[in-house]
């Protein structure tokens, strides 16, 4: 989708996954693949917009609008809105969450290539309350801002890649009680922290703040 | 011109040298949980993804739009006259300023009434500022929605130093009245017309020199129901350089009207049809 932005490339581990995710979902009833949104712009780098991750290929965001025509054209793949499944500003899911895009996520996590799965919170307590069987691959699955058009799937770095480093693994366990708090800060806002520090403001990023590399895509043509 | 690089010297020559025209860039309707959302009169931004726009029941939201998804989505926000009909808003510099129809005022964002004028004297109710702007320097212009008769010219009013006086005027032509007005960085004034009918409505984007008599440009004509009822316009840079116009319409609490989102870009889309994004 939105093929204009020039973000849909990633690592070739990161294409091979999104291709058998797809194929999952496609086994999804009222599912034909998959909406890709985002991956990383060719050769990675940062953006103007959107993202601070999506630089190194290992990222992809996924539409929670169920693919079903997989004609559409460009025109189509620029102008074509996603759903949201939240409601209550992410407390809880809406109508449009349905038991599919539970096993969409779930088939994501349960991928050993698959390090973080980021989603609203509201999500994350539904698919704790809704999963009987296996509970593993809830602890991949992490409540974040945002992420009710889309879930956000971060692979590991692949075998053998110089220079990527794995973030820490998330803490043990299916973290669904931490979930469960979120959504209650959702719900009750804690009174603000009178100590907290001032966000600092981001200064532009420049050619010097990036890895060495960086330099070498932009002086190669 | 590094956008022409790759393309014929003819088609680049005439992308410089032809009449300025609007491209379609999308349109997307807002739907929001909030009970009271609805009735959009006026838009402002600064970076084309955060806005603030303004309801004619005097609620006021902050609005982002990440177009990745076509994802809005909407807070509330302090409204300096929440019992008021407010029509028009406009950053001077970090500062907003409101504008309101009857009986036609303008406030700061503490609610602090501008000083009046007595041509304001005698309006009808409904016959307030409908647009506002704010020059570079935080001159405010604004322009009511009624001229007096058909064959009367629109007035630009011009706040500047604690005085009102009047900038230009420019032609009232059709059925079109102006509802919204921003400046671009051009340093021009674009005004949103509408033009209203039983079937549906119209719209009219044109331009101009805030002062003096230059001519008028006239950027954008729609067919009848081809938007919702636009009422607010906003002109921002995207990060691409490219000029674009965000407009949100009053879907007046109507079922049969939708609140939408329209944005047009002034220069044509950059490779691949990217276009303020």
């Amino acid at each position: 989708m939105r093929l204009s932005r020039n973000r849909n490339w990633g690592h070739p581990e990161l294409v091979d996954y999104v291709q058998d995710l797809s194929r999952a979902a496609a086994a999804q009833p009222g599912w034909n693949g998959l909406y890709v949104g985002d991956m990383s712009q060719p050769r990675g780098g940062p953006m103007l917009t959107g993202h601070r991750s999506h630089q190194i290929g290992l990222d992809v965001d996924v539409w929670m609008l169920p693919a079903r025509n997989l004609t559409l054209s460009a025109a189509d793949r620029e102008n074509i809105s996603s759903i949201s499944t939240r409601r209550a500003s992410g407390a809880y899911v809406n109508s449009n969450w349905t038991r599919q895009h539970h096993e969409i996520i779930k088939a994501a996590a349960s991928d050993k290539r698959t390090a973080r799965i980021f989603v609203f919170p509201g999500a994350k307590v539904q698919m704790c309350k809704d999963e009987k069987g296996d509970r593993a691959w809830l602890r991949k699955v992490r409540p974040w801002w945002g992420h009710h058009y889309h879930f956000h799937v971060r692979l590991s770095c692949p075998p053998g890649t110089r220079g990527c480093v794995n973030q820490d693994l998330p803490p043990a366990g299916d973290g669904c009680a931490d979930a469960q708090q979120w959504v209650n800060n959702i719900l009750n806002p804690p009174p603000p922290d009178p100590n907290a520090p001032r966000p600092k403001p981001r200064r532009e990023l420049r050619v010097a703040d990036l890895p060495q590399q960086c330099a070498g895509v932009l002086a190669s043509q | 011109m590094r956008g022409c690089a790759g393309l014929a010297i003819a088609l680049c020559a005439g992308a410089a040298t032809a009449d300025p025209a609007l491209h379609h860039v999308r349109s997307v309707t807002v739907q929001s949980e909030l009970p009271d959302f609805g009735g959009l009169s006026a838009v402002e931004t600064t970076d084309g993804t955060s806005f603030v726009v303004l309801s004619d029941r005097g609620q006021a939201y902050d609005l982002t739009f990440d177009r990745g998804w076509n994802a809005i989505s909407i807070a509330p926000r302090p409204h300096p006259a929440p019992d008021r009909d407010s029509e028009g808003l406009a950053y001077a510099g970090a500062d907003l300023f409101y504008s309101y129809e009857g009986p036609a005022e303008l406030r700061d964002a503490s609610g602090t009434l501008l000083p009046g004028d007595p041509a304001f004297d005698g309006w009808s109710i409904n016959s307030g500022f409908e647009a506002l702007a704010a020059g570079p320097d935080g001159t405010l212009y604004a322009v009511p929605e009624r001229s007096g008769a058909k064959a009367h010219p629109f007035p630009v009013f011009r706040y500047r130093n604690g005085t009102w006086d009047i900038a230009r005027t420019f032609p009232r032509t059709g059925a079109f009245l102006p509802v919204g007005a921003d400046f671009g960085p051009d340093g021009r004034l674009y005004v949103l017309e509408r033009a209203f009918s039983a079937l549906g409505f119209r719209s009219r984007i044109r331009r101009m020199a805030p002062d003096g008599d230059a001519a008028v440009e006239t950027l954008l004509t729609t067919r009848l129901g081809l938007h919702d009822n636009l009422e607010g316009i906003t002109v921002w840079t995207s990060h691409g350089g490219q000029v674009c116009i965000t407009m949100v319409s009053d879907n007046n609490f109507l079922s049969v009207q939708r609140t939408e989102i329209v944005e047009y870009s002034l220069s044509a889309p950059l490779a691949a049809g990217r276009a303020c994004d």
